[in-house]
């Protein structure tokens, strides 16, 4: 039986309901990823919806890849980069009055591993996310994140080590 | 010992994103949209302008060809265009007039020089001065606990905002108000006091910059929260903008100079709602 020829119309439908499953499946996980990094509710929503808006201009492309996710994580961390650039040329005293929260703090007691990152600079937890969250290799996460590999092994062996002295020392 | 993937698999889950997810990811694209299609017409106005003074000056360049006498008319000079929508990032402000959209408002005003903007939502000083438009969603009912703290839902009117916020402590009354043209409530905020006596010392933290703080919050919208810090004033004027309250904040801290609390008057007074 041959299948009906979608209508530019049902086309469109079509891709719009196959990218809502993507965003269904997939929105949690990047979602709860950026809130490790960040440390910020408000921060990490915005990353993922900006994150979800471009992968939608190219969902014709993206959707048909072998893994989109690995193209979202991607676009979501080159946002976060280009935050974290941006936030650290910009005098971030201009938040005093309706500052950001440091969500971090409001979930730790109910998991140690959120108390032993939350003390760690940026850089270092989106270089634990992608290395061992998402198991990029070094140079994957460096071109993610626009360092060389050997800085994020650096940043990586860094969180590491302050993950295990907090583990450690039981604080 | 070492954290692994499973442990970043478990502490992921743990994070609830805000629901419903994927309208608020409608709302932002359609958001986008109206903004870029705003600075559109925003370029397109100025452009629009360009073009009309080039003709001006060129048929007045044109006539001076001719011999004009002793009372040719006075030479027009067209005026720089200073009206600005606020950008998403953070700059200083052209002194003059700027305007800003919320939901589908245009609001505008008038700001002097030495002033910033914060996103979309507001106009500052680096002394502690600020004018922010709000479109709170709710508000917590203790402002001290508000990381985890019970939300009020209250926010959706301008009566039971005023009372949601009335009932907290440092509120004054809230009184009948207008401002541009719009009716409302008006009240004054005032943060606890910081310093050695530090009544803030028990809230919730945030971080500003690098620093943790401990801060007073009264509300979220969208990207940006409302918060206050130790000693900052605020007063607020709660609108019924077609049935939804829209509020305008003035802010001012203890190292606010008077010459910025009479700007922050100015700019207040030159609001204008579209």
């Amino acid at each position: 039986m041959e299948r009906p020829i979608p209508t530019d119309h049902e086309t469109t439908l079509n891709a719009a309901a196959s990218f809502e499953e993507f965003f269904e499946d997939h929105h949690r996980a990047l979602f709860g990823a950026l809130f490790l990094v960040t440390g910020n509710r408000a921060e990490a929503e915005e990353i993922m919806q900006d994150a979800f808006l471009k992968v939608w201009e190219r969902w014709a492309r993206v959707g048909v890849l072998d893994d989109p996710s690995a193209y979202l994580f991607r676009t979501a961390m080159n946002l976060f980069r280009n935050r974290l650039r941006r936030a650290s040329v910009a005098a971030r005293r201009t938040l005093a009055l309706s500052p950001w929260a440091d969500d971090l703090a409001a979930v730790e007691d109910r998991d140690e591993l959120v108390r032993w990152l939350r003390p760690l600079p940026p850089r270092q937890r989106a270089a634990m996310v992608l290395t061992i969250y998402r198991g990029y290799s070094s140079e994957e996460a460096g071109r993610i994140l626009g360092i060389r590999p050997s800085t994020v092994r650096a940043l990586v062996t860094q969180g590491r080590s302050g993950v295990r002295r907090r583990m450690e020392g039981g604080s | 010992m070492s954290v692994e993937r499973r442990d970043f698999q478990r502490a992921v889950e743990r994070f609830e994103p805000p629901q419903p997810a994927y309208e608020r990811l409608l709302r932002r694209r359609d958001r986008k949209r109206r903004n870029g299609r705003i600075t559109g017409l925003v370029v397109g106005l100025f452009l629009l302008a360009l073009m009309g003074s080039a003709l001006v000056f060129g048929s007045r360049s044109g006539s001076r060809t001719t011999p004009a006498g002793p009372t040719a008319s006075p030479t027009v000079r067209p005026g720089p265009i200073s009206q600005e929508l606020l950008p998403g990032n953070d700059r200083w402000l052209k002194p003059g007039s700027h305007w800003l959209s919320r939901g589908d408002l245009l609001i505008s005003f008038e700001v002097p020089s030495g002033w910033r903007n914060i996103g979309y939502v507001a106009v500052h000083t680096l002394d502690g001065a600020q004018v922010s438009f709000w479109f709170p969603d709710q508000v917590p009912t203790d402002p001290c606990t508000w990381t985890e703290g019970v939300r009020s839902t209250l926010a959706s009117s301008v009566d039971g905002l005023a009372a949601a916020l009335g009932a907290q402590p440092g509120t004054t009354a809230p009184a009948d108000v207008t401002l541009a043209g719009y009716q409302g409530r008006s009240m004054q905020l005032r943060g606890p006091t910081g310093g050695s006596n530090n009544a803030l010392m028990d809230c919730d933290e945030t971080r500003v910059d690098t620093r943790m703080r401990h801060i007073y919050v009264r509300w979220w919208d969208g990207d940006y929260w409302f918060g206050e810090a130790p000693g900052q004033m605020d007063r607020l004027w709660i609108l019924d903008v077609h049935g939804e309250p829209l509020v305008v904040v003035a802010s001012w801290s203890p190292d606010t100079s008077p010459r910025t609390r009479s700007q922050i008057d100015d700019i207040v007074a030159s609001i204008g709602i579209t």
